[in-house]
């Protein structure tokens, strides 16, 4: 009987100890972030979901790693691709794959999962495909498959075998593999989203390839990931994440409920350097991938056409100030579109804060002292912006202006004044912007200062022809007519009149030496080709509706190359050569256009339609234990992301 | 069969109101500024600049009008809406691609069903009480002090309860979290917040009530005689004035939803208070109209509910 | 025997004697005084604030009350007392002219349902009761993001939104006092409708609409500033206890001050308004309360 109950009592103790994980030895390794609030789990959206589908939930053919030295944070590296060739017109690129990769549930990754996957992509099975967001834009016939016309078997992806995809560009891209690190970039599980296409993604459904899986989700609440088991690959050593929604920060993060929280504001930046322990745990990283700053308002007031004018402003601002005092330390003074101690930024002449000289160029500008010159509208959102109320004041102190503040509310202000192409009921005046990276690709280095090119560097007159070209290529959607031979007499005569247009600029462009500028407009098929071949359709055409259809595409095409040609001769000069110093930047491999960005930059940048002031600084605090943790510094940021490098000490 | 015919004369009632109550939202979400539908909106850009033609815009924007029937005429959109709005299919939401707006309501209305339920039966079971003593101790400083609570209670809005307890119960004393809805700590408060106020109201209404049986000529006389029939009077006195209470406690929950609105964004519960609130904000249509469909159909139901109660309680209704 | 008469018997209108009975509320004359003073105050709060509501200070900011800012700063460097007499103002203006156009239109529909009766009657009636059974905060919200933001439009919102009470009103005291003994007797004696209309509806009608209105101010005043706590409220930097507290929850960690002081003046409104609303519905209808 004793050795009975001493047995019981023994087993008990080892239990207890099992338990409780001291025998066991592995103490469950979890980690507690703070997340954007995430509706649901399908990678493809432009939501917070894309940012886990990037290598976190799924993992593609490249993926991002960290690298404090590179833009972003981050550098590319091959994930499931194993190496790459491509075509000496980067129009064809060809990646042979890793053989150990798998699914969640044990089915290899092969290049026919990333076939079906970017055909599916692409189908109009998805209207709503944000396919400004990613690569799919530049694959063969993409656009012809998504409007309907062509099968999706003829988008330009083929796996040649199971481990090796091909990829055909409809127009050369240098950066391909930079672009495949974003979400859409990944293949999904065919079986699973054929078997259930609304809900393939739950929790507890999902088929997915990245280092963590989902077991649950609760949206306005959390969700929480797991190890996945049968992933091959580095990770860290962390085995549930706790992803917290609602923006969650400071306050929880003191109570124990977070391992990491962002900083939101100076109250509470102040509050942590106060702290004798919290100051211990404080990091911050500046956002390289923003500039903020403010742009002149899209509107068609000529007022705003003087550059002196826009120079006097760009230099009157005491930026140091601006950053210290009203921005508590939470920003460092930026006076050009990339920060000193970057690439190109190294390579950039910052605009100086020189009030003497500022005042010297507003009367050269015909407003001595500021007089003579109309009230300025500067337009913000939200509930009151420090910085716009900082920059409004230094030019009333420096250079005698007037600008009166217009609160707009925040959709229409985002949708329609600052990233509209014009906004014709703006007055003249400015906006904020913050001028983001969406990802790591060429075009995304001018960090939308190519605005200026596209929208802002004509003369006022011009610009509104634009707008109004614009609205009546819409118009064109809903034309009535186009039945007869008399509908298409006006059409011809235009097309005529641009023939001997178009001669006359691709002769400029052979004179300037701009050859990728007119390589991309004389790219087939050719504008007035596309014209003659829906005549063609046209005539051929049964019905009435195909025919009125035909009609207005060929009236949209016809218009189209109006605006192209009324546009470039409108072009200022300065604006002229940026933009063929950008063809030049994006027919170039990465290292290649960062090195030669500024020719496009500073151009921008000296005709001051758009005007950087301040680097936001990420700050946050951590859990000293914690290790690997990312910062997200793209136009969602700051957040965390990229969770496989996480790793928590002992 | 009065009550039958009742009832069915009130659930039509209710289906032409919340027509009506559509069709004038959608009327209004339509000469809303902004564009019912706005193509930049569409790109949910946070920067972009379109790298898209125009012809490949218009393939995406035609893509996207048809799945959100757009590219029908406006009192079509109305019609086809509300062919589908009664059998709960409410159609994709601007915001959230990822699920259709019914999945998503059926998830979040468990939430503020049940914040809703809890404080009225918070305010119920402490609203009687409290009601009945400040009756029965009428002019004392217990009476007093409860009325003066329940007077604040009932005028100060919910969000401002819930601001102060927060004030006091998290911030200076840390006994409570300051948001949440997992477990009981954290439901306290908000329950509380939504609670206060008809609490507040029913106390007072029960205070009155009771009074007023009270002061009847029959009860006094019969009271004044004194002996075991006390008990008996008081329990009938009690009944009676409780039945009352039934009729406003209708109100109240009109007046309980629109504090779960408040409520849910103060204190981060999932509910369709905080989804109506986001859906106005990003200005999603399809989600604002079809929240404001369900929070006041569940109102007027609830009512109806209340109603059929109070007819089973007094015999002396007649429904015609 | 005699008893002297001599007691002159007064004459006492019924209004000194509202008042008189009003007076005997203390709670409702300290909520009388109250609203007077912040009245006044709104006038004057051009003169009277110390600084504009909008203007920065940013080497001051989050400051705890002090000399320089008796009621603190906010996340800009504002003085908050300033900006809370701002926000009482616009809280008051929205009150008051939500009441009028709640005013306007319910004694409108109100006296066309109660006169003509009939079909109009019910089709109005219908329409108050689908108005009074809809929680009509979210139509508030829904009219605001049509209408766009800003003082006069949510006050004709709030008005929009808020007239179905006194229409009912209207009616039934327009519908009583039609055939009421004293009326009919006036019009066996060959008064004018008119006449009638003028010397004995509307004055009778008075009180209960005064009532009414009373506690329709505080209805608005919350309205405005729960829209804007979410967010739908008056724009910034326009000031109001609705968006100076939801800014302040933010900040309520270190910070309290930026919320404690609208939350108190806010409450304290809303409270004086409701017990004038008592005491005047006490006062004007000495029948009701025990």
């Amino acid at each position: 009987m004793k050795s009975k109950k001493i047995l019981i009592s023994v087993l008990v103790f080892v239990s207890l100890l099992l338990l409780s994980g001291v025998v066991n030895g592995q103490k469950e390794r979890v980690v507690s972030l703070p997340y954007w609030d995430t509706p649901g789990l399908i990678p493809y959206y432009w939501q917070a979901q894309h940012i886990l589908a990037q290598g976190t939930i799924f993992e593609g053919l490249f993926g991002y790693a960290p690298d404090p030295k590179n833009i972003g944070g981050v550098k590319v590296v091959p994930v499931i691709a194993e190496s790459f060739k491509v075509s000496k017109d980067y129009k064809v690129w060809t990646f042979k794959l890793r053989k150990d990769k798998k699914w969640s549930n044990g089915d290899p990754i092969t290049a026919k999962d990333f076939e079906w996957t970017f055909k599916f992509y692409a189908s109009p099975k998805i209207p709503d495909f944000p396919a400004w967001a990613g690569p799919h834009q530049f694959i063969e016939n993409f656009w012809a498959v998504k409007s309907g016309a062509l099968d999706p078997d003829k988008l330009g992806v083929k796996a040649l075998d199971d481990y090796t995809l091909e990829i055909r560009l409809s127009q050369p891209r240098y950066d391909l593999k930079e672009q495949l690190c974003v979400a859409q970039g990944v293949p999904l599980h065919r079986k699973s989203v054929e078997a259930d296409p609304d809900n393939w993604w739950r929790p507890g459904k999902i088929v997915c390839n990245g280092p963590y899986i989902p077991i649950s989700w609760t949206p306005g609440k959390d969700m929480t990931l797991v190890k996945n088991p049968r992933y091959v690959g580095e990770r860290g050593n962390v085995d549930k994440i706790i992803l917290k929604f609602g923006g969650l920060g400071l306050q929880q993060y003191q109570a124990g409920e977070l391992d990491a929280a962002m900083i939101g504001n100076v109250a509470e930046y102040r509050y942590v350097m106060a702290d004798p322990k919290l100051s211990k745990e404080f990091h911050e990283d500046i956002m390289d991938c923003f500039w903020n700053g403010y742009q002149i308002s899209r509107g068609f007031d000529p007022v705003m056409d003087n550059k002196k004018l826009r120079q006097a402003l760009a230099m009157a601002i005491d930026r140091e100030k601006l950053c210290k005092e009203v921005l508590g330390g939470r920003a460092l003074p930026l006076a050009a579109y990339w920060p000193k101690g970057t690439v190109i930024g190294d390579k950039m002449k910052e605009i100086p804060f020189d009030v003497k000289k500022a005042q010297q160029l507003l009367a050269e500008a015909g407003y001595p002292g500021g007089k003579g010159l109309k009230t300025l509208v500067f337009y913000i959102t939200g509930g009151g912006d420090p910085v716009v109320e900082f920059i409004v004041d230094q030019w009333k102190k420096n250079l005698g202006v007037n600008v009166i503040i217009e609160n707009i509310e925040s959709g229409l202000y985002w949708n329609s004044y600052v990233w509209a192409s014009f906004t014709p009921e703006a007055k003249a005046g400015f906006t904020v912007i913050g001028a983001p990276m969406n990802n790591l690709e060429i075009g995304a280095i001018f960090k939308n200062s190519d605005h200026t090119l596209w929208f802002f560097d004509y003369p006022a007159s011009i610009r509104k022809k634009y707008y109004d070209f614009m609205q009546e290529l819409d118009a064109w959607l809903r034309k009535e007519g186009g039945l007869t031979e008399a509908d298409w007499k006006p059409l011809f005569e235009k097309k005529n009149s641009l023939m001997e247009g178009f001669k006359k600029i691709l002769a400029y462009l052979d004179q300037r030496g701009w050859k990728e500028w007119k390589a991309d407009i004389s790219r087939p098929p050719l504008w007035y080709e596309q014209f003659d071949e829906l005549y063609e359709k046209w005539k051929a055409a049964k019905t009435d509706a195909d025919k009125t259809n035909y009609w207005r595409l060929a009236g949209r095409v016809i218009t189209d190359q109006e605006m192209f040609q009324v546009t470039f001769n409108g072009r200022n000069e300065p604006s002229k050569v940026a933009y063929a110093w950008r063809y030049k930047a994006v027919n170039r491999p990465f290292s290649e256009a960062l090195k030669i960005a500024h020719y496009v930059l500073q151009p921008l940048q000296d005709q001051y339609w758009m005007v950087p002031v301040y680097l936001a600084k990420a700050q946050w605090v951590q859990n000293p234990k914690l290790e690997g943790l990312m910062l997200y510094k793209f136009s969602w940021g700051p957040g965390f992301f990229n969770f496989k490098y996480l790793n928590l000490k002992d | 069969m009065g009550l039958i015919k009742y009832i069915i004369r009130r659930l039509f009632t209710i289906f032409l109101s919340i027509v009506i109550v559509i069709i004038i939202t959608y009327i209004l979400m339509w000469f809303a500024p902004g564009e019912f539908f706005n193509i930049a909106q569409f790109q949910a850009s946070a920067g972009k600049v379109s790298t898209l033609t125009p012809e490949q815009l218009q393939v995406l924007i035609k893509g996207f009008e048809e799945k959100y029937g757009l590219n029908v005429p406006l009192w079509k959109q109305v019609w086809n809406y509300l062919k589908d709005a009664f059998r709960f299919k409410f159609g994709p939401s601007f915001s959230n691609p990822n699920e259709p707006i019914e999945v998503q309501i059926a998830r979040r209305f468990p939430v503020t069903f049940t914040l809703a339920i809890l404080s009225m039966t918070l305010a119920v079971l402490l609203g009687i009480p409290l009601g009945i003593i400040a009756a029965l101790k009428r002019n004392t400083w217990v009476d007093y002090v409860t009325m003066f609570f329940s007077m604040i209670g009932s005028i100060i809005p919910a969000y401002l309860i819930g601001v102060i307890m927060v004030l006091i119960l998290s911030v200076w004393l840390r006994w409570l979290p300051t948001s949440g809805w997992e477990s009981p700590k954290q439901m306290i408060m908000p329950v509380i917040a939504v609670g206060l106020g008809p609490l507040a109201v029913i106390a007072r209404f029960m205070r009155s009530s009771l009074l007023d049986i009270l002061n009847q000529d029959y009860i006094r006389t019969a009271y004044a005689k004194g002996g075991t029939d006390r008990a008996i009077i008081m329990r009938h006195a009690l009944r009676n004035s409780l039945i009352p209470i039934v009729t406003i406690i209708g109100p109240q929950l009109a007046f309980l939803f629109t504090g779960t609105v408040f409520i849910e964004n103060l204190f981060r519960v999932p509910g369709l208070g905080q989804l109506f609130v986001n859906a106005a904000s990003q200005r999603d249509y399809p989600l604002l109209v079809t929240s404001t469909f369900i929070l006041s159909l569940s109102v007027m139901l609830m009512n109806l509910l209340v109603d059929i109660v109070y007819a089973f309680l007094d015999p002396r209704i007649k429904y015609e | 025997m005699e008893v002297a008469i001599s007691q002159k018997v007064k004459r006492v209108s019924y209004w000194s004697a509202a008042w008189r009975r009003f007076n005997r509320n203390k709670m409702a004359v300290a909520g009388l005084i109250y609203i007077t003073i912040i009245i006044i105050v709104s006038i004057f709060t051009p003169w009277i604030a110390p600084y504009p509501y909008d203007e920065p200070h940013y080497a001051h900011t989050f400051e705890k009350p002090s000399a320089k800012f008796w009621w603190g700063t906010d996340d800009l460097g504002r003085d908050m007392f300033s900006r809370n007499l701002y926000a009482m103002r616009n809280a008051l203006l929205v009150g008051f002219g939500s009441q009028i156009v709640v005013l306007i239109i319910g004694v409108i529909i109100g006296s066309i349902a109660g006169f003509r009766g009939g079909f109009i009657d019910t089709l109005l009636m219908r329409i108050t009761d689908i108005m009074y059974a809809f929680p009509t905060f979210l139509f508030n919200v829904i009219l605001v993001t049509v209408m766009g933001r800003g003082l006069f439009t949510i006050l004709v919102a709030v008005g929009l939104t808020g007239w179905a009470g006194m229409a009912r009103l209207v009616r039934g005291m327009v519908m009583y006092l039609k055939h009421a003994d004293f009326v009919e007797a006036a019009r066996a004696l060959g008064a004018k409708e008119s006449y009638i209309i003028r010397k004995y509806i509307l004055p009778n009608m008075l009180g209960p609409i005064i009532v009414s209105l009373a506690f329709g101010i505080p209805n608005g005043i919350w309205i405005e500033a729960g829209l804007a706590l979410i967010g739908m409220g008056v724009r910034p930097p326009m000031p109001s206890w609705g968006n100076m507290i939801g800014a302040g929850i933010g900040y309520i960690m270190g910070f309290p001050h930026m919320v404690i002081f609208p939350v108190l003046t806010f409450a304290l409104t809303l409270l004086a308004f409701t017990y004038v609303g008592d005491g005047l519905r006490d006062a004007l209808n000495p029948r009701s309360e025990v």
